[in-house]
Parts: structure tokens; sequence; C-alpha cells
């Protein structure tokens, strides 16, 4: 059954429509909401309200965009509203920085990768990590969704309402900004010393 | 010439593979001539690649299932009765019918204070309000064999007799259907009244023919009216149509909540 077709069902109150729609996008959506807020148990409430608001909004759900699109904005914007929150809880001092990617599964063992190399994935994995929460939310919903979700810029545009330069431009400045704060960090870049030369060398 | 920061956006555009051949023309250019920008790509790039150093999750075991219960439990009101009765009867298998009318006897005569004497009168006068022994119809009640009403009147006294031994063979409970206030009410209900329901219903208004009933309790948002005997047909069919929630409990009086 299409997509479209398991949403005309679920309109009419079709659970099991509804809920193979969820198995068809739960995965994305948890994902996307893991990486927007770090905290898993946050992720994991936070993607099961998006769902229970896609429901609850279906009657209202008009089809002229992808239901999948639709279902990312709310799970998007349920994430800002959450980041926004703990920023001033934060600020009050109410709740500690979340730090790495320890508790999510580990990386599947890779037989062709050394024991370095997946050291350097794992440091890496959270240096990313650290960055992406040290992000602006703006900046940080550009690049989980480009990067980590794989959307397309059309996508990406559908969901926030943005024009398709402003897509570009953000992700643009997105970028910079998130490899200003790996630069800083350390543990991403252990590039040759050519690099560090190149730099003083810099007119 | 493009100042370094066009070059930047034709940069982000390459890591995502959405440069025209005139653009990749264009930066390639660019790179050769500038160090800073080629430091940028490089860097981006390598960011780029690393994304792939956090894996994908995978949802945690019985997200769905969580999601859907939710869903279900927040249904849109309707009659939760999976079949719809004509009245209240007992929901007993064959086997445990008179196991069922034992426990109903010894619940209205033992087990709730003051109930004694409103339940004898309600097993007498039940047969007397509509078709004979409805309320407490065996099997198949739905092609209208009823044990008559004199062996019922009969099994309470009997039942009167034989309280312990009734007390080992406790009733299945009857499948309860969830719905998030039904649950909460009923516990309100049960707290409040001492009892609990064989039928809640949950109106937001009354029947005409109980709007002159007495009520009974008050609870947060409810007025609650307990039924001291069978609805004729039509009191349950208007019950029916206006509830906004049909909780079958399993045995015990009907209880009317109207939601203040």
């Amino acid at each position: 059954m299409t997509e479209q077709e398991l949403v005309a069902r679920a309109k009419q109150g079709d659970h099991d429509a509804f809920e193979q729609l969820v198995r068809n996008n739960e995965k994305r959506i948890y994902n996307l909401t893991l990486r927007m807020v770090g905290d898993p148990e946050d992720a994991l409430d936070l993607s099961q309200e998006a769902f229970l608001n896609a429901w609850r909004g279906l009657a209202s759900f008009k089809g002229d965009s992808a239901f999948s699109t639709w279902l990312y904005r709310l799970a998007s914007n349920a994430c800002l509203d959450h980041l926004r929150s703990k920023k001033r809880r934060q600020e009050a001092g109410a709740i500690p920085l979340s730090l790495d990617d320890e508790d999510a599964s580990p990386p599947p063992a890779d037989e062709l990768s050394s024991p370095a190399q997946q050291l350097e994935r794992k440091e890496r994995a959270q240096a990313l990590h650290r960055a992406l929460d040290a992000l602006p939310s703006h900046h940080k919903q550009v690049l989980v969704m480009r990067e980590l979700s794989g959307l397309s810029y059309q996508e990406i545009s559908d969901i926030l309402a943005l024009d398709l330069g402003t897509v570009k431009s953000r992700l643009t400045r997105a970028r910079l900004a998130l490899k200003k704060i790996l630069l800083a960090d350390g543990n991403f870049f252990d590039g040759p010393p050519s690099i560090s030369t190149e730099t003083k060398e810099r007119k | 010439m493009e100042s370094c920061a066009y070059y930047l956006e034709l940069i982000s555009l390459s890591l995502d593979g959405q440069l025209t051949s005139q653009q990749q023309d264009e930066l390639q250019q660019h790179l050769e001539q500038c160090p800073d920008c080629r430091l940028l790509a490089r860097q981006l790039s390598e960011i780029h690649a690393g994304w792939d150093c956090l894996e994908e999750q995978e949802v945690p075991e019985g997200f769905t299932q969580g999601v859907m219960d939710r869903i279900r439990a927040e249904a849109a009101p309707a009659k939760v009765i999976p079949f719809r009765r004509k009245r209240p009867q007992l929901r007993a298998l064959a086997s445990v019918a008179a196991c069922a009318l034992l426990c109903l006897g010894l619940w209205r005569m033992d087990l709730i204070p003051g109930a004694r004497n409103a339940g004898a009168e309600s097993v007498a006068a039940a047969p007397a309000a509509a078709p004979a022994g409805d309320i407490y119809a065996l099997a198949d009640t739905d092609a209208g064999t009823a044990a008559p009403a004199q062996s019922i009147a009969e099994f309470s006294r009997t039942a009167e007799q034989n309280a312990p031994a009734a007390a080992a063979n406790p009733i299945p409970p009857a499948q309860s259907t969830s719905e998030a206030e039904g649950d909460a009410l009923l516990q309100l209900v049960e707290t409040e009244l001492a009892l609990t329901p064989g039928i809640l219903i949950l109106v937001d208004e009354l029947p005409r023919q109980l709007q002159q009933e007495p009520q009974q309790a008050f609870i947060e948002g409810y007025s609650l009216l307990v039924l001291e005997e069978t609805p004729e047909t039509a009191l349950w069919d208007s019950l029916t149509d206006m509830a906004s929630l049909v909780l079958d409990v399993g045995d015990g009086p009907i209880v009317i909540a109207l939601r203040n």
C-alpha cells in the first residue's frame, strides 16, 4: 500500500494503517530527534509525541505535502521546543550538559578497520556529538536533516518552509560553524602536519 | 571576480553533489588559486565524511506498540462494549453461570453493607420489571432463553446459605476496555462509592427517564447515579445512545457518571 493509501485509511480511523505509517517512519524520526536533542530518552518521548500529534492532527492534514514531510516537521518543531526549554533550564542550572555517544548502540564490528581506526571513528563520533550539542538549533536542524537523515534540499525546504536558496546558505553557514567548533575541540581533525603548515603560511 | 563567500557556498553544494558542471569548473579554478578555500574545502569534506561515524540508531523495542497503545486509549469516544446488547446481562459462560449467580447473590447479600435489602428486592424485582430473568440470564441470552423467575429467587436464597463456598470461585473479570478517562473514572467510582460497577456509563446529559433521579455522589467533575434495577429497553437504548463511554467491568450495578 502506498503512503497515500495508508494515510487515507488512517484518516478514516484505521489504526492498522496508521501503525504501518509509524513503522515506516519510526527509524528516521527517532534518529532525527536523537541527533537534535542528544538524550535517547528525550528522543523517544519526542518521537512518540510526534506520531501522536500526527494521529490527532490527521483530520487537518490535507495531503498537499507528503505525510513523512509533515511528520518531520512535527518532530523537528517538537525538538526545537524541547531545546528551547532545555536551554532555559540549563541556564538556570537545572540540567547538566549532556555528553557523549556512549549510551548509543556501538558501531557494528567492522572487520575491515583496525582497532586504531575504530577508535578514531569513536572519537570522531563523540567530537561530532559534542559539536552538535554546541550548535544553535537552526544550524543543528539543517545539518541533521541533510547529513544524518539524508533529506534533499527540496525536502528540507518543504519541511522547514524555507525557500531553496535559504536552505543552501543556511547549510553553508551551519557547516562553517560546525567546522569552527570542531577545530576548537581538537579531537576531530588530526590532520597531517601539512595542514598546520599551510595555516601558518596563510596570507 | 567572486569573493570567497561565493565559493564557500559552492564548496558546500559540492559536498551534496549539487554543482552544475559549470559551477564545478568555476570552483576548481578558484581552489587552484586560493589556499584558504582549499583548506576549507578539505576540512569541510573531512567533516562531511565524518558524519558516517554517527551510526543510525535502532529504534528501541516496543516503540510502535507504545504509540499505538496510546492512540487506542485516546480513540474517539465510542461505545466500547464489543457487542451491542439489549440489556445488561451477566457475561458468564454457561459453565460458570451457577457460580456467577451464587457470587452475585453473595455480593448483593453480604459484601456490601446495607445492600442486602436492596439486593434482595432487585433480584425479585428484576423479573417483574422486564421479561423474566434478563439481567441474570445465562449463556445464550440473545436468543431470549432465560431461567424462569422463580428459580432465580430460589437461587438467591440458596446463595445466602452457601455463602462461604462461593468465595472460592471468583468470576473471571470481564474484559474491561481501556479509555484513559474511563479508567480514571472507574477508580474514582470505586473509591467514592466503595463498589465496583458492573457497567460504567459516561454521559454528558441524562436520558429523560433519569432526570428526576437523585444523584448519589459527586466526584471531581461528575455526578454519579447507581441504577438499582435493570433498566428497561428504552432507557438502556437511550443510555447507550448518549454515552460517550461504556465500560463493561463485570458484575455489579450499573453506574452512570454524568459529566458536569
